[in-house]
C-alpha cells in the first residue's frame, strides 16, 4: 500500500504540474447579441436591425490603435453594428484563425499579413470578393495591388492603403569615418567589409538567429539574376514553370553568398537576432544592415540621440556579376496589410460595407501618418516628410518589385530560406540546396497557386 | 470521560469523521480534478482519433489513414532530429537542475549559514520570473555584439570555444537554451531537496555520529538514501518538463539555427500551426505521451515512491 505523505506529494505535484503547464487562454470570442442575415445589395449602414461583426486582425500595438480609433468612428455612424475587435500579433495571426475555425467561431473581417496571403487562400480562409468590391479606383497604381491581391483571377483583399519598402541600411557616420562610400557592386562590398572589420566593426549586422534573415540576400538577387523580373520569375517557379534548379535561380543564390565569401556576415551571425542586429547598427557597432522603411523612426531616434555615432543612410543592393546587361538595382517591395473577408462569414454585406470604410483615403493616410513614412499608394495622401533620405526611398518604392516570400507564402519560404542557410554554412552545394527547395515544391504543389 | 477500548465503538466514531474528511477532500479537490479532466485529459484524449487522420486545415475534410502518420514518425528525418535534440536536452537539464538543485539545498541547509532567507531567496528568484521574460533576458545577455556576456568570454580568453557565438553550431546552441533552462528551474528543484532534508529525522544524523560517521558518511548513508522518492518526484518533472519544453527554445531560438534545437514540441508546433498538418501533429502528441508515461512509470519502478519513515 502506498502511504498517505507518497500520495499527498503525488497529487500536489500533478497539480503544481498542471498549474504550471495550464496557460492563459484567450477569452471567447464574445456573443453576438443579436445575428441577422445579410441584406444582400443593401449597404450595411442602412441594415434596420442590429448587427454583430467579429473582426480578427494581425496588427501591432501601433496599428491596433488606429485601427480602433477608425472602427469607433465607424460605429457611431452606425449605430446597429456592433463590432468585436480581436487583435493579434501578427506572426500568430493564421494560426489564431484556424483556431477560431476549428472551433466554429464567428468571424467576418480579417486584417492580414500579405507574407500570410497565399497560404491563406489555399487553406481557403478569405472569400472571394471578385464581384463584390470595386473601389480599386481609389488607389494610384492600381495595377499593382490589384496584382498581388488576386490569385488565379480571383481577388481575395484590398490594400490598407499602405506599402513597405525592404532594402539596405547604412551607417553614415560610420562611413564617413572610415571614408567609405555605399557599396555599388560586390568590389565595394569587400572594400567595405575588410575596412571595417580591420577596424574591429561587423560590416553587415545580419540577424542570422530566425533563418529568415537570409531573404536580406536572396530577394535582392532573384531580382537582378532575372533581368528585374523576380515577381514573375517566383510565380513561374511556385507554378512549377520554373524550377527552383534553373540557372536564374542557381545564379541569385551565388550571387548571395558573395555577402559570405566577403566576411561581410561575421562569424557570429547566427547568434544575432533582429533586435540585436538593430541594436548593434544602431549602436554604430555594424556598417550596414537590412530592414524596411517601418524601421525609419527607431533610426531616426538613434541618429538624434547620438548624431556623431549614427547617421541612417538608405541604399540600393549592390549589383550582381551574374545580373543580365542593363539591370537594375531595386529595392523590395511588400504589398502590406490588406483587410479580407472571412469565407465563412454569415455577414458579408456587412463586412465588405467595413471593409470599405477602413480601406478609404481618409483612413488610409491615418496609416501613413502613424508610421512615419511617405510610402503610400494612395494618390490622396499628403506627404508629411522633408528628409531627403526618406524622399529618396519613396523614389525607389515607386520602381521596386514584389518580395519573393510575399509571392511564395510563408509555407515555401522557409524551406527556402532553410536551404539556403545550410548552403552558407557549408553544409551543401547550391544545386543541391534548390534541388532539396524544389521537391519541397513539389511535394505540396496542391497548396500553391497556379498563377 | 474515558472512553473504553474497542473494535465497535472505534468503527462507529471514526466512520462517519472518515466520510466527513473524504467528502472535504472530495469538494476541495473538485474544482482542481474538473479543470483537469475539462483542459488537460479530454483534450489529451481527443488528440487519439484525430491522430488517425490526414487532414490539413482545422475544420476541413478529412480522411481517415489508421496509423499512417505514425509510420511516417519513422521516416520523418526532422522528427528524428528532434527527438535527439529532445533527449539531448532533457539530459542535460536533468543533470543539471538536480545536481546544482541537491547541492544547493545542501548549502542552504547549513545551520551555520548566515543569511539562509537571502540566499534562498535570490537562487528561488528565477523561477518566478516567466519564461518568456528569461528567454528575452538571456537573449541580450549572449548577443555576440551588444550582449554583457560574450565581452566577459572574450576577456577570459575563452572565445575560442564559441567561434560562432553561443548559437553558432548545433551543440553550443543546444547547451546554451539547456543552461538557461537549468538557471530558471534550479531554485525549485532546490526547494524539493531542501523539503526531502527537512523531512528527513534528525536523530538519525545524531545517532549516525555516534557511531562515529563523517560528513561524506552522512551524506551517502544517510541523506541520500532517504531522498529516493524526491529524486523520483524530480525526475518524473524533469522528464516531464524536457519532452514538453517549448517557450524557452521558441522564443529564444526558434528552434533553430537550421532547426538544431527543434525539440518534439517545437516541430509539433512547426506541424500544427505552420503546415496545419493536425492529424501528423496530433501523432506527435500521442507519441510524446506515450514516451513521457513510460518514462515515468519506469522511474517510479525503479526509485519507488517510499517515503521515509517518520518523515511527514
Amino acid at each position: 500500500m502506498v502511504p498517505r505523505p507518497a500520495i499527498t506529494l503525488g497529487l500536489a505535484v500533478s497539480l503544481i504540474v498542471g498549474a504550471c503547464g495550464a496557460s492563459a487562454s484567450p477569452a471567447p470570442a464574445s456573443q453576438a447579441p443579436v445575428s441577422q442575415a445579410p441584406v444582400s445589395g443593401a449597404p450595411a449602414s442602412q441594415a434596420a436591425g442590429p448587427v454583430h461583426l467579429v473582426f480578427v486582425a494581425g496588427l501591432g500595438s501601433s496599428g491596433q490603435a488606429i485601427v480602433q480609433a477608425q472602427l469607433a468612428t465607424y460605429q457611431q455612424a452606425h449605430p446597429n453594428v456592433t463590432v468585436d475587435f480581436q487583435a493579434v500579433d501578427e506572426a500568430n495571426l493564421l494560426q489564431k484563425i484556424q483556431t477560431l475555425k476549428g472551433s466554429g467561431s464567428q468571424m467576418d473581417l480579417l486584417s492580414i499579413n500579405g507574407d500570410a496571403f497565399v497560404d491563406m487562400v489555399s487553406l481557403g480562409l478569405l472569400m472571394d470578393i471578385t464581384d463584390k468590391v470595386n473601389f480599386y479606383d481609389r488607389f494610384k497604381q492600381d495595377t499593382f495591388y490589384k496584382n498581388y491581391y488576386e490569385i488565379n483571377g480571383k481577388r481575395y483583399s484590398v490594400p490598407a492603403g499602405i506599402g513597405y519598402y525592404f532594402t539596405y541600411f547604412y551607417n553614415q557616420a560610420l562611413f564617413d569615418k572610415y571614408g567609405l562610400k555605399p557599396p555599388t557592386d560586390f568590389t565595394g562590398v569587400q572594400q567595405v567589409s575588410d575596412t571595417l572589420n580591420a577596424q574591429g566593426v561587423l560590416p553587415f549586422a545580419l540577424p542570422g538567429k530566425f533563418n529568415l534573415a537570409f531573404s536580406d540576400f536572396t530577394h535582392f538577387t532573384i531580382d537582378q539574376t532575372s533581368g528585374n523580373n523576380a515577381d514573375q520569375v517566383t510565380r513561374d517557379t511556385v507554378a512549377g514553370r520554373t524550377p527552383f534548379t534553373d540557372k536564374v535561380w542557381v545564379d541569385s543564390w551565388n550571387c548571395a553568398m558573395r555577402w559570405v565569401t566577403a566576411n561581410a556576415i561575421g562569424k557570429n551571425y547566427l547568434s544575432v537576432d533582429q533586435t540585436g542586429a538593430d541594436a548593434a547598427f544602431a549602436a554604430g557597432k555594424a556598417g550596414i544592415t537590412a530592414t524596411g522603411n517601418w524601421s525609419f523612426p527607431t533610426y531616426l531616434d538613434a541618429q538624434k540621440a547620438n548624431p556623431d555615432q549614427f547617421k541612417m543612410g538608405v541604399m540600393l543592393p549592390p549589383l550582381c556579376p551574374e545580373a543580365a546587361a542593363g539591370t537594375k538595382p531595386r529595392v523590395a517591395i511588400f504589398p502590406g496589410n490588406a483587410y479580407s473577408v472571412y469565407a465563412g462569414s454569415q455577414h458579408a454585406t456587412e463586412a465588405i460595407d467595413l471593409m470599405d470604410f477602413l480601406s478609404s483615403d481618409a483612413n488610409a493616410e491615418q496609416w501613413m501618418k502613424a508610421s512615419s513614412t511617405n510610402l503610400t499608394e494612395n494618390v490622396n495622401a499628403s506627404n508629411p516628410t522633408t528628409d531627403p533620405t526618406q524622399i529618396q526611398a519613396e523614389q525607389w518604392f515607386d520602381q521596386g518589385f514584389v518580395s519573393p516570400d510575399w509571392i511564395m507564402g510563408i509555407t515555401l519560404f522557409t524551406k527556402f530560406q532553410d536551404e539556403f542557410v545550410k548552403v552558407v554554412q557549408g553544409k551543401q552545394s547550391v544545386d543541391q540546396g534548390l534541388a532539396n527547395v524544389e521537391a519541397y515544391r513539389v511535394s505540396i504543389k496542391d497548396q500553391l497557386p497556379t498563377y | 470521560m474515558v472512553t473504553p477500548p474497542g473494535p465497535s465503538t472505534d468503527a462507529r466514531r471514526t466512520r462517519p469523521r472518515s466520510w466527513r474528511r473524504h467528502a472535504v477532500t472530495a469538494v476541495l479537490l473538485a474544482p482542481a480534478v474538473v479543470l483537469l479532466v475539462v483542459f488537460k485529459i479530454y483534450p489529451l484524449l481527443a488528440t487519439i482519433p484525430v491522430s488517425l487522420f490526414d487532414s490539413r486545415g482545422f475544420g476541413t475534410a478529412v480522411t481517415f489513414i489508421g496509423l499512417n502518420n505514425y509510420g511516417d514518425l519513422l521516416s520523418d528525418e526532422m522528427f528524428q532530429r528532434a527527438l535527439q535534440n529532445t533527449v539531448l536536452f532533457l539530459i542535460v537539464t536533468t543533470i543539471g537542475v538536480n545536481a546544482l538543485g541537491l547541492l544547493f539545498a545542501l548549502l542552504v541547509n547549513t545551520p551555520k549559514l548566515k543569511g539562509r532567507a537571502f540566499f534562498q531567496t535570490v537562487l528561488f528568484l528565477p523561477v518566478v520570473i516567466s519564461t518568456t521574460a528569461t528567454a528575452v533576458l538571456w537573449s541580450f545577455l549572449l548577443d555576440p555584439n551588444i550582449g554583457l556576456i560574450p565581452p566577459i568570454i572574450k576577456f577570459l580568453r575563452l572565445d575560442f570555444l564559441l567561434p560562432g557565438g553561443f548559437y553558432g553550431d548545433p551543440l553550443s546552441a543546444m547547451l546554451t537554451v539547456s543552461i538557461v533552462s537549468i538557471w530558471q528551474s534550479v531554485g525549485f528543484f532546490m526547494i524539493v531537496y531542501l523539503a526531502g532534508l527537512h523531512s528527513i529525522d534528525s536523530e538519525l544524523y545524531d545517532a549516525a555520529k555516534v557511531d562515529g560517521a563523517g560528513s561524506m558518511a552522512l551524506l551517502t548513508k544517510i541523506t541520500l538514501p532517504l531522498l529516493r522518492p524526491f529524486v523520483a518526484v524530480s525526475l518524473t518533472l524533469c522528464i516531464i518538463g524536457g519532452f514538453t519544453v517549448f517557450d524557452l527554445i521558441y522564443i529564444m531560438t526558434g528552434g533553430g539555427p537550421v532547426h538544431s534545437t527543434e525539440t518534439l514540441m517545437t516541430y509539433m508546433y512547426f506541424v500544427a500551426f505552420k503546415q496545419f498538418q493536425e492529424g501528423y501533429a496530433s501523432a506527435l502528441i500521442v507519441f510524446i505521451l506515450v514516451v513521457t508515461g513510460l518514462l515515468g512509470l519506469a522511474q517510479q519502478r525503479k526509485f519507488g515512491v517510499q517515503m521515509p519513515k517518520g518523515g511527514r
